[in-house]
């Protein structure tokens, strides 16, 4: 490889890691816990999905008008907004608010088990992973928090690639795998910043890429579930907006919806008059079986009067795809021995990123031609760099 | 396995790597794809990068390096970054 393009790759590779460097620490520190948050949660008590005894509340357990109306019995003069099912445990969440479009701030979460009927109270608000999944997500910054994390996660793609490129003339004398610890610090730091990154790469771009498509994926589904939604129910667009009075039997709506659509769980009911429904409709969204398709959301919109089902919408090919690469971020879908891989990985990424700050950091003025020799040498000229 | 004499070809450089990433991507695919025996796969397979790593540590700590061995207490001054 030339000296310009080495120049040009070392170059690439100083600002793209650069820039994220302080970003990528924060998400590597916060996905630590995030990784073992079902274990955490189990530890704080807060995780209701591994306590509670029966069959998940997706599948079975007592009717939905049951589970609705002891939920309206706690929240006199409230009307229902959504139904959440649990895919481990018999956790049901019923969500009400004084009107069907009720803002967030007005809403309550309740927490009831299907399999005995028995209230679980309020939901414990918030706690401690949640203010760290919501820092990983989002940096508590919302929509542009979220987009800017994206940047983030592609500038640190284009950094392993960039840092794949220098690694094959940095190698040329030197065998895989080589470490040279004994000898200056510089050179300590380079092989086992190239080391551990070149071992890790698959995944650290698997994690960076589905990174930045998660964060760009959501706003896309949201926009798709609002024009769906609005696309499926121009029938009934002049129409008065449903009674909440005049809700017709949920259980009904979900045997026929069931119908519909075999072989599929539901993940949750949004009710008739709230952002994800119409006016008319029980909008119950399914999801796959499989950590493979359990985010392909299908929502089939259900008349909540007559309890026909209306229309059902697939996800286009494109939010399919972004919506199934998700948990290839996650690392929790085949048990705490992944979780344990996924737990290294992420510690010998912090030292790659924190060895390259290093490497940048411990350096004098000048440097770049010296760098370019070092990357050509591996690491074994004598001058200072 | 430190410095050699005959510079490695691009192919030579990546063969290691690239083994690895493979076997990476499989296992990543394969956790994901179904629960048992494909989950053990994830395991191994994806196990492996964490494992060249604590080889090359545990090679790199290895005292039987007759050539370092008597530098090894410490770098010598004028070979500090």
């Amino acid at each position: 490889m030339s000296r310009g393009a080495i120049r040009f790759w070392y170059v690439v590779h100083k600002w793209s890691s650069l820039i994220p460097t302080l970003f990528l620490l924060m998400l590597c520190i916060t996905g630590l816990p995030l990784i073992f948050h079902d274990e955490i949660d189990a530890a704080l008590g807060e995780d209701y999905d591994s306590t509670l005894a029966g069959a998940p509340s997706a599948e079975g357990g007592l009717p939905l008008d049951t589970m609705l109306a002891k939920a309206l019995a706690e929240r006199p003069g409230e009307v229902p907004l959504f139904m959440a099912f649990s895919q481990d445990s018999p956790l049901l969440t019923v969500t009400t608010g004084p009107s069907p479009d009720a803002p967030g701030d007005r809403m309550t979460l309740l927490f009831f088990d299907r399999a005995t009927g028995d209230s679980l109270g309020p939901a414990p608000s918030g706690g401690v992973m949640e203010t760290i999944l919501q820092l990983h997500t989002d940096m508590l910054l919302g929509l542009p928090g979220m987009l800017f994390l994206g940047v983030m996660g592609i500038s640190f793609v284009i950094a392993l690639i960039s840092g794949t490129v220098l690694y094959a003339p940095f190698m040329r004398k030197l065998g895989f795998a080589t470490l040279r610890l004994e000898k200056s610090k510089r050179v300590a730091r380079l092989d086992q910043h190239n080391m551990l990154g070149i071992v890790t790469l698959a995944w650290a771009l698997v994690i960076g890429l589905t990174g930045a498509i998660n964060a760009f994926a959501d706003p896309l589904t949201d926009n798709w579930r609002d024009t769906q939604v609005a696309q499926m129910t121009q029938a009934y667009e002049g129409a008065a907006p449903l009674d909440p009075a005049d809700y017709g039997s949920l259980d009904a709506a979900m045997a026929s919806a069931r119908e519909t659509l075999p072989g599929r769980n539901p993940q949750f009911i949004g009710f008739p008059g709230g952002g994800w429904s119409s006016a008319h409709h029980y909008a119950i969204f399914f999801q796959g079986d499989r950590p493979l398709t359990q985010y392909l959301l299908t929502p089939a919109l259900v008349d909540a009067r007559t309890a026909a089902v209306t229309d059902v919408a697939r996800m286009p090919a494109i939010n399919q795809a972004l919506m199934m690469s998700k948990p290839l971020h996650f690392g929790d879908y085949a048990g705490l021995p992944l979780k344990i891989v996924w737990a290294l990985l992420t510690l010998a990424t912090i030292w790659v990123l924190w060895t390259g700050v290093l490497l940048w950091f411990r350096r004098r003025p000048g440097a770049i031609d010296r760098r370019i020799a070092e990357i050509r040498s591996g690491g074994t000229t004598r001058a200072p760099a | 396995m430190s410095a050699r004499r005959h510079p490695r070809s691009t192919r030579a450089i990546f063969a290691w790597p690239m083994f690895i990433a493979v076997l990476s991507l499989i296992g990543l695919v394969a956790g994901l794809t179904g629960d048992g025996a494909r989950d053990v796969l994830a395991w191994l397979l994806l196990g492996s990068a964490p494992v060249t790593i604590a080889f090359a540590y545990w090679r790199a700590g290895r005292p039987a390096r007759p050539i370092n061995s008597p530098a090894r207490t410490k770098a010598p001054s004028h070979d500090r970054a």
